[in-house]
């Protein structure tokens, strides 16, 4: 089975929400943005567990009411300023939630928040297996698709159509009457409007190939357990038998134990002890009438007691609990893994995926699920699970000025938007959760400036706090400032917030470089005129720190160029050599234990970037960097 | 009663022919056998299907599995198959859920209703009744004979054949001799390599001329299908195990008269004839013998030759008290809903609809191609006396509908008012159709609006019209001889006329004798004749060898 179309109407922190996925999909993004609020509404949709939980007002969009105060607009800004929504592929903004993007401009009223009068979720469910197409059948309610795998409703579908059917949640609000309620329900024979619902009977949704990956205890025997459902899915009657056999078993030892002739004595002389527990019964009790048991004596309370020990290394025998939380995690991976492989075609849900787990193990069992299921659904904030994805399967959410917006990837135009997808994997994957990129020119540059950037002082703080990732323009073909308009597109493409930071050593080239640049992207740092990044680190250095700092390059088997050069020219050929070796991480190490500082044009620069990442900034689009003041000894 | 299949009836439900033609005799148990068979057929596919689903379990390679096995029973009276089953249901249990039950045009709707909408029949689907197609200016919609066309057409499309090609591996068809050229060609394209199962008996053929259709010609037709296969049930009845009935009915559609199995059937009162006295009302003689057969506690089917009949002596069922069903009459009961319906809107909100709903209704209760006079005077209010019993009503409907709605009083008010409109036929089942209708109502005391009542009510018609809903069924069912097959009761009572028609056919009356067959095959205990002074030739050489042999009772 496959979800070909998923809608949110108000549901949680969605207002609207419209995904028609073409594969598997992974939801990351920066936080708050609603990856859960997604999971959670298609387990409430889909999930047989659901089947007996309650409805639950949280479930149902939560919004200020309008500020009655005629003021309030007028405190308003008229836009936001510079906003990349109207750069390159349009993200797909959550529309309705403005009202709450105006309000958190303005001074939030206080109090007056109202609940939507519904919530909904609709799911287009595609490549049913046989029998769920049989039981949707029953209801009439199977509908023809296109070939998108979408809802033919023209009422001119292809005869040869495959069958879908779509299904929907609703649960509303009655403010008045506080009562909740709710309903899962097809909408080809429904109207919700007048009250009118054709429910999805339990048969059916039961009948949903869905497996919800939680982060439950692994190896259960108990009824809720993972283990006992794929023993079941093996021999149900086998497993029965040896369960009923265990709960003979133990019934037999706790009797005897209770007959056991010094706890039995015990026992009477408690229930003896001064004719305190004479008026229990109407006969007088004695330890025949007591018996020791599990729990309840259930069986289903003897199997919570039942835990799995694991026999890992020289501790021997340990309970799961004992081994860490990685065993669980990964015995949590395998077991999701093999109930994936027990139901054909299933839709795997997960929610805060591979969290617990090793960045290879996240990978694996990405990957492996993937391969598996029908289809995946998972949300997650560890980027290397996205390595484990077609980047088209990549659905990155973010939220800007209170608004929800989803990014996709449109499959690649030509063969450079193939080689620009590897980006994804190399620069993009690991800046999934921050809202902005700054994009340098090629691995020096981006070195320098995370070496800088690892280097801030207390001051000032690092790029990460900012929301800010430092990637390269280099796919593979050494970057360059003109690789540096894809990149951009690419970045937008997935939603980012998007700054250049780049040289201006070339003045009669960037004439031509500039402005594509500028064009891709939302905001441009330019370095001060004549510089690239060697000047960055170089420029403003005092002289003697400059040497100082350059003694460490023999280390590396490359002669120190100060040596014997006049202090005019050291600047100069240590640019030329940081330039031609490719040692600017290691002399920037250098240089920053002899500053105790950043230099100031790298400072400068990031700054510059910290602050155009700010969704408050409203400067001018591109930032040239002044000049930096002549250090001593120094001609810049 | 558990159901333990003898001889070759093992044999059916065994069967794995791609198409198995079954015949058997009145109450050889045809049906249940078939029924046993669907069971047989989805319990051994249930345990193929898990035997394969843990193999793959096993090995952690799951691969997709077709839907679990579906039965598609085909009949012509859903009333029939689903006493059978109901019976058979130690048999059949949980699994009647996979057994799809239908009339041909209830299958024809369902289709027409499932997948329509996007192949040229957009919703909502409306189902003309031959009641509505009588009067001028009927509304647009889709008429009886329409359905199995047009569903026909669906089925042609992959997509639908697909579906219906995955959902059933079996496909039964009730007296299948008695398909004409269009339901068998309907029965191909479904599920077409499901297997068959074709169940017939030529002797049961009561609809030849009606329908023009050649019984003898349509089994030999199913045998000479590819690899088809014939079994022939014992015959042995099941309703009467006695046999004496079952032989008696084989005599008399033979036109033996004086076999001694006629003669044993009357001698131990099996066969008993009621003689109407001259100038009397056969319906007293009726009601006495249902009255003295429901004191004994046993079921009973009467049989007219008409609908007018039937209706007329529902009415006098009605009048006597005696609750019953009048089988055959859905259209009236979907009718009656209808106009219960377009009272209700226009006490609600002032929806005109009213006098068309009622018009149709009468001429739902009326026999003949074309709608009695009431009907069109109804409809252009030209009959004094009518329009004077309708303004009362109408004031009360708008009282209880407006300003302030009273359900429970428009239900009562709906439920009396055809009563109150006229001493027209229909009342039983209007009453019938009353309560079905304020079951519907309570939409209106849940705070829905009429639409959600309309649409409830809406349903219930076409699947009332169509044949996949039936109104509740009762101890005494009245009926025209052409709907009796199938159906089985304790006490049979054939009630004669002295007008009837029965073609061109004159004696030894080569077809038309299997009515005779039918009517004697359809008790268990007792059948009944009651008769006027006049009788057909039919009938008459039995009247007299019954006349002669006992002492006829006469009536009153």
């Amino acid at each position: 089975m496959r979800i070909s179309r998923l809608r949110l109407h108000d549901f949680r922190g969605w207002s609207d929400l419209d995904l028609q996925p073409v594969g598997h999909v992974l939801l990351a993004g920066v936080p708050r943005a609603g990856r859960s609020d997604i999971i959670a509404a298609l387990r409430r949709l889909l999930d047989p567990a659901m089947i007996r939980v309650q409805p639950s007002v949280g479930d149902i969009r939560q919004h200020r009411a309008p500020a009655p105060t005629p003021t309030a607009h007028a405190a308003t800004p008229a836009a936001e300023p510079a906003d990349p929504a109207n750069i390159g592929n349009q993200p797909r903004v959550d529309e309705a939630d403005g009202e709450d993007a105006k309000e958190t401009n303005e001074a939030p009223t206080v109090g007056t928040t109202v609940y939507s009068d519904y919530a909904e979720v609709e799911a287009t469910l595609i490549d049913l297996d046989g029998e769920l197409e049989q039981l949707c059948g029953d209801a009439g309610c199977l509908e023809p698709l296109d070939t998108d795998g979408q809802v033919d409703d023209s009422g001119n579908a292809d005869p040869g159509a495959q069958l879908g059917v779509r299904v929907a949640y609703r649960v509303s609000y009655d403010a008045q009457a506080d009562v909740v309620d709710h309903a899962v329900f097809f909408p080809l024979r429904s109207k919700p409007q007048a009250g009118q619902y054709a429910r999805v009977p339990v048969l059916v949704r039961q009948a949903l190939p869905v497996l919800v990956l939680n982060a439950a205890r692994p190896l259960q025997l108990r009824a809720e357990g993972v283990l006992r459902r794929l023993i079941a899915e093996r021999d149900a009657d086998a497993a029965a038998a040896a369960l009923r056999k265990m709960e003979r078993a133990v019934a037999e030892a706790t009797s005897s134990l209770s007959a056991d002739a010094t706890i039995a004595a015990t026992v009477d002389a408690v229930l003896n002890a001064g004719g305190v527990a004479r008026r229990l019964a109407d006969a007088p009790l004695t330890a025949t009438g007591v018996q020791f048991r599990p729990d309840d004596g259930s069986l289903s309370a003897l199997l919570r007691t039942v835990q799995p020990a694991l026999d890992l290394d020289e501790a021997g025998l340990l309970t799961l609990a004992n081994h860490g939380s990685t065993a669980t995690a990964v015995l949590n991976a395998a077991e999701s893994l093999l109930l994936t492989s027990s139901v054909s075609g299933a839709v795997v849900l997960g929610d805060d995926f591979a969290e617990g787990l090793d960045a290879a193990t996240g990978e694996h069992l990405a990957s492996a699920l993937r391969a598996r299921a029908g289809q995946v659904w998972l949300a997650t904030r560890r980027p290397e699970a996205a390595r484990a994805f077609a980047p088209s399967e990549l659905i990155r959410l973010t939220r800007r000025g209170g608004k929800r917006a989803h990014h996709v990837l449109p499959e690649p135009a030509d063969r450079k938007d193939v080689a620009l997808r590897r980006l994804l994997h190399s620069q993009l994957l690991p800046a999934l959760t921050a809202p902005t990129v700054a994009i340098t020119e090629g691995p020096h540059d981006l070195t320098t400036y995370s070496r800088a950037d690892r280097a801030r002082g207390a001051g000032a703080l690092p790029l990460s706090a900012f929301g800010v990732r430092l990637i390269s323009a280099d796919s593979g073909s050494g970057g360059g400032i003109g690789q540096i308009p894809r990149v951009a597109e690419l970045a937008h493409q997935m939603g980012f917030r998007v700054i250049a930071l780049i040289d201006h050593d070339k003045p009669k080239a960037a004439t031509t470089t500039l402005p594509p640049i500028e064009q891709a992207c939302d905001f441009v740092v330019r370095l001060p005129a004549g510089m690239a990044v060697e000047g960055a680190i170089l420029g403003g250095v005092d002289v003697a720190k400059l040497r100082a700092a350059a003694a460490v390059l023999p280390d590396y088997a490359v002669t120190d160029p100060t040596v014997g050069v006049n202090d005019a020219n050291v600047t100069k050929d240590l640019a030329q050599l940081l330039h031609d070796k490719g040692l600017h991480e290691q002399f920037l190490d250098a240089l920053l234990d002899e500053l105790r500082a950043l230099p100031p044009v790298l400072d400068a620069a990031l700054t510059a970037v910290a602050n155009a990442a700010d969704p408050a900034y409203a400067g001018p689009t591109l930032i040239d960097l002044a000049p930096p003041a002549a250090a001593s000894g120094a001609t810049p | 009663m558990t159901y333990i299949p003898v001889g070759t009836q093992r044999d059916v439900i065994a069967c794995s022919a791609p198409t198995a033609v079954v015949i058997g005799g009145a109450g050889t148990g045809k049906t249940t056998t078939a029924a046993a068979a669907a069971a047989e057929h989805i319990q051994s596919s249930d345990a193929k299907r898990e035997r394969s689903r843990r193999s793959m379990v096993a090995a952690s390679q799951v691969e997709p599995m077709a839907a679990r096995a579906r039965v598609l029973f085909a009949s012509f009276s859903r009333t029939a198959v689903t006493q059978v089953i109901d019976r058979a249901i130690d048999v059949v249990g949980t699994l009647l859920d996979r057994i799809d039950v239908v009339t041909f045009h209830g299958l024809a709707w369902r289709v027409l209703t499932d997948f329509g909408a996007q192949y040229g029949y957009p919703a909502p689907l409306r189902l003309l009744s031959a009641a509505e197609s009588k009067l001028p200016g009927a509304p647009t919609g889709l008429s009886y004979d329409d359905l199995l066309p047009a569903a026909s057409s669906l089925l042609n499309l992959p997509a639908v054949a697909g579906f219906y090609a995955r959902r059933y591996s079996l496909v039964i068809c009730d007296e299948f001799q008695d398909t004409d050229d269009v339901e068998w060609a309907f029965l191909q394209t479904i599920a077409p390599n499901a297997r068959r199962l074709l169940l017939g008996d030529i002797n049961q053929c009561i609809y030849a001329d009606l329908k023009k259709i050649d019984p003898a010609l349509r089994i030999a037709g199913a045998l000479a299908l590819p690899a088809a296969l014939r079994i022939d049930l014992p015959t042995a009845s099941h309703r009467d195990p006695t046999g004496v009935l079952p032989a008696a009915a084989d005599a008399a559609r033979e036109r033996r008269f004086n076999d001694p199995a006629i003669a044993a059937a009357v001698a131990d009162d099996r066969i008993r004839l009621t003689r109407v006295a001259a100038n009397e009302n056969a319906h007293e003689a009726v009601i006495d013998l249902v009255q003295a057969e429901r004191d004994a506690g046993h079921s009973v089917s009467v049989f007219t030759h008409t609908i007018d009949a039937t209706a007329e002596l529902s009415d006098a069922l009605t009048a006597a008290g005696i609750r019953h069903e009048q089988v055959g009459f859905s259209e009236a009961y979907g009718e009656a809903l209808k106009a219960q319906l377009a009272l209700l809107k226009f006490a609600v909100d002032g929806t005109t609809g009213g006098r068309r709903a009622l018009a149709v209704y009468v001429t739902a209760n009326t026999k003949g191609s074309r709608a009695p006079a009431l009907a069109a005077q109804i409809l252009d209010a030209s009959n004094p006396s009518f329009e004077r019993v309708l303004k009362p009503v109408v004031n009360d409907l708008r009282a209880a509908g407006r300003p302030v709605l009273d359900v429970d009083r428009l239900g009562d008010v709906i439920a009396t008012a055809y009563a109150r409109i006229g001493t027209h036929r229909g009342q039983e089942t209007w009453a019938e159709a009353a309560q079905r209708t304020r079951r519907a109502m309570r939409h209106l005391a849940n705070g829905a609006s009429v639409s959600a009542v309309e649409e409830e009510i809406e349903q219930a018609r076409a699947a009332t019209l169509v044949g996949n809903a039936l109104p509740p069924p009762r101890s005494v069912q009245v009926m025209n001889l052409h709907q009796t097959k199938g159906r089985e009761a304790d006490a049979t009572l054939l009630l004669l006329q002295p007008d009837e028609f029965h073609g061109k056919e004159i004696e030894p009356f080569p077809k038309a004798s299997r009515l005779l067959y039918v009517v004697l095959t359809r008790a268990r205990e007792r059948a009944h004749i009651v008769v006027p002074q006049h009788v057909h030739p039919l009938w008459r050489p039995l009247v007299d060898v019954c006349d002669s042999l006992a002492t006829t009772a006469i009536h009153p």
